[in-house]
């Protein structure tokens, strides 16, 4: 057990690993460009569920990362084993036993700084969520994931373009809902993140889009229009009748025998099938073509629905992530630099670059 | 204008060096007179290139290569004159003024047009973080150059004489690391507020790791018996490489999302 212990002790150990470490992540640098089918989805999931799903199925690509664990566990237990050894030394009232200068305090507060970072990174790696495209139109909401107490409401999207086409500002004023009642406001915007009990909202991407097909519904003194929500799928009218959508064909053919398909996979003619309900019943469905409002009406009950408009709205994609390890990770990094900061201060060398000769 | 100053700063720089060297000996004091004039009017014509270029574009002079080959390059003149004037110390200047003249020239033949700053990089996140990591780069690099002369230094020279190339190759990496590692700590808050991340794979920011714990390494090696002198100063060499490997070899040779 002491030979195990003086093993962990050596600063020559922690010279090697650090160097193993350095070679292993040379390695990672090449394979982290040459790889992308392999490694490029890394970042969008919680780091472990993805080393233990994609990672081990791409070992050619992710062996590095296995043994940058590896190395990272040894330099840890080196780092740990190093800090207590050099404490208890310092805690030991004896002569000729390392004393507590600022030099050795600050040098193992340095040690401390990078475990409890490396703990966070720990948490950060196994915890919390990352969801992308979370998209969201003007005036929606969508809930806030594995926050089901949470909604997240678009009030508006405020997007600019200088003339020569670049992005001037991307800002989605959104309110954080629970209860029904707005309990956050805020303007998101690149570099400013809706940050709210460990949820952190970012705005990535928007656009204009189809988000709702609206219908009109007459006959039988009925004369209403209804609007379905491609989000929602489904709609009730005032009158009791529920439309719902089904199947989205890119490109719409019907062949000799009626049998509907799609002709290809590009949007030449889309076509939305429609099905129309009174409380669990069918009453009909039938197929709408997008590109040409007002065609082929559906008809049941001596009602008439026809496809009146696609409406489009402006939409922004969020990213909502969760990231319980966030605050440990900066708590480490900042004993590790300001003690780093400090040993450059403490006396003898002071700030100097150069020991000054005297 | 920015160009002509450009040239006006590699040209003194230039000429500067050329006289550091024939002057080196130390019986020629004017020539070492000359030497520092010339570069110190380098630096200024330098810092005028930076200044220009800021009034330019309306940001700091780090977004594309060009502008961080100057600001690289404007770190190590800054060290240098700080070791000139503070140290009166001008040996380094052998291996480092040639860093400065070909980044320079490396910049005058890079494309130098002004583009908008993506959305992302408009916050003084970017900024300071950019900044810190050039610095560490220049410190790292100041480490290498009195590396290298500690081992040509090595059989001749006195233990006085190799004690301050030593000194100055470890509080070099000392600062360097402090930067860098500021450099990182300031990446990764702008990550996660810029895009919910404090830590990306991607080729920059695993090069940058690299090069973190190589550092890490080359800070203990000082602690071991008999790895101190030669051991360091030959790893001083190599982490320069690994600087120009992090911050050119990936942005040209590799795919990155990180950008300079």
């Amino acid at each position: 057990m002491k030979k195990l212990w003086n093993f962990f002790t050596s600063t020559r150990l922690a010279v090697v690993l650090t160097l193993l470490i350095a070679a292993d992540v040379l390695t990672g640098t090449i394979l982290l460009s040459s790889s992308p089918k392999a490694l490029g989805a890394i970042d969008l999931e919680i780091f472990f569920y993805w080393l233990f799903g994609t990672g081990l199925n791409n070992l050619a690509a992710s062996w590095w990362i296995f043994l940058l664990l590896a190395l990272l566990v040894l330099f840890a237990l080196n780092t740990i084993v190093c800090t207590v050894d050099s404490i208890s030394l310092m805690l030991k009232p004896r002569q000729g036993a390392a004393r507590a200068k600022p030099r050795r305090i600050l040098s193992q507060a340095i040690h401390l700084g990078f475990i409890i970072g490396l703990l966070g990174h720990l948490v950060s790696s196994t915890t919390g969520f990352r969801t992308m495209d979370n998209r969201i139109f003007e005036g929606d909401s969508i809930p806030v994931p594995q926050s089901s107490e949470f909604s997240l409401q678009l009030n508006k999207m405020d997007v600019a373009f200088a003339n020569n086409g670049n992005m001037l500002r991307m800002d989605a004023y959104v309110s954080l809902v629970r209860d029904e009642k707005i309990i956050r406001d805020k303007v998101v915007r690149l570099n400013e993140p809706l940050l709210y009990q460990g949820n952190a909202i970012y705005v990535t991407h928007h656009g204009n889009a189809p988000k709702s097909m609206n219908f009109k519904l007459s006959g039988k003194n009925i004369q209403e229009t209804i609007k379905i929500k491609f989000q929602e799928r489904s709609a009730t009218s005032n009158s009791g009748y529920t439309l719902k959508l089904g199947e989205l064909l890119p490109d719409f053919a019907r062949d000799n025998k009626g049998k509907v398909s799609s002709a290809s996979k590009q949007f030449r003619n889309p076509a939305m099938e429609i099905m129309i309900y009174k409380g669990e019943k069918l009453l009909v469905s039938g197929w709408v073509l997008l590109k040409h409002p007002g065609m082929s009406p559906l008809t049941f009950d001596g009602l008439k629905l026809v496809f009146s408009e696609l409406a489009y709205g402006q939409y922004a994609v969020l990213t909502i992530n969760k990231d319980p390890g966030i605050l440990i990770v900066l708590t480490g990094a900042l004993i590790f630099i300001l003690s780093l900061i400090g040993l450059l201060f403490i006396k003898g060398e002071g700030m100097e670059l150069v020991r000054r000769q005297t | 204008m920015t160009e002509v100053f450009l040239w006006l700063a590699i040209t003194f720089y230039g000429a500067g060096f050329i006289s550091h060297v024939l002057g080196r000996n130390g019986s020629r004091r004017t020539m070492q007179r000359v030497s520092t004039y010339l570069l110190i009017l380098a630096l200024i014509f330098h810092t005028i290139v930076l200044v220009l270029r800021m009034m330019e574009t309306g940001h700091a002079p780090i977004a594309r290569r060009f502008e961080t080959l100057l600001f690289f390059s404007w770190s190590i003149a800054i060290l240098n004159t700080i070791l000139l004037f503070r140290y009166k110390l001008r040996t380094t200047d052998t291996l480092t003024i040639p860093v400065i003249f070909l980044a320079l020239l490396l910049a005058a033949f890079s494309d130098s047009g002004v583009y908008p700053l993506p959305l992302a990089l408009k916050t003084w996140w970017f900024e300071i973080h950019v900044v810190t990591s050039f610095f560490a780069y220049a410190l790292f690099t100041l480490a290498a150059a009195a590396g290298t002369i500690y081992l040509f230094k090595e059989k001749n020279g006195s233990s006085a004489e190799l004690g301050i190339y030593q000194n100055i190759t470890y509080r070099s990496i000392l600062w360097g690391f402090t930067f860098f590692s500021g450099s990182m700590l300031l990446g990764a808050i702008w990550g996660y507020l810029a895009w919910g991340s404090y830590w990306l794979w991607e080729s920059k920011s695993a090069a940058s790791l690299l090069l973190w714990f190589y550092y890490v390494g080359v800070l203990h090696t000082r602690m071991v018996k008999g790895w101190r002198g030669k051991t360091v100063s030959v790893m001083a060499i190599i982490g320069f490489g690994l600087v120009m490997f992090t911050y050119l070899g990936v942005s040209i040779f590799l795919k990155s999302s990180h950008g300079m």
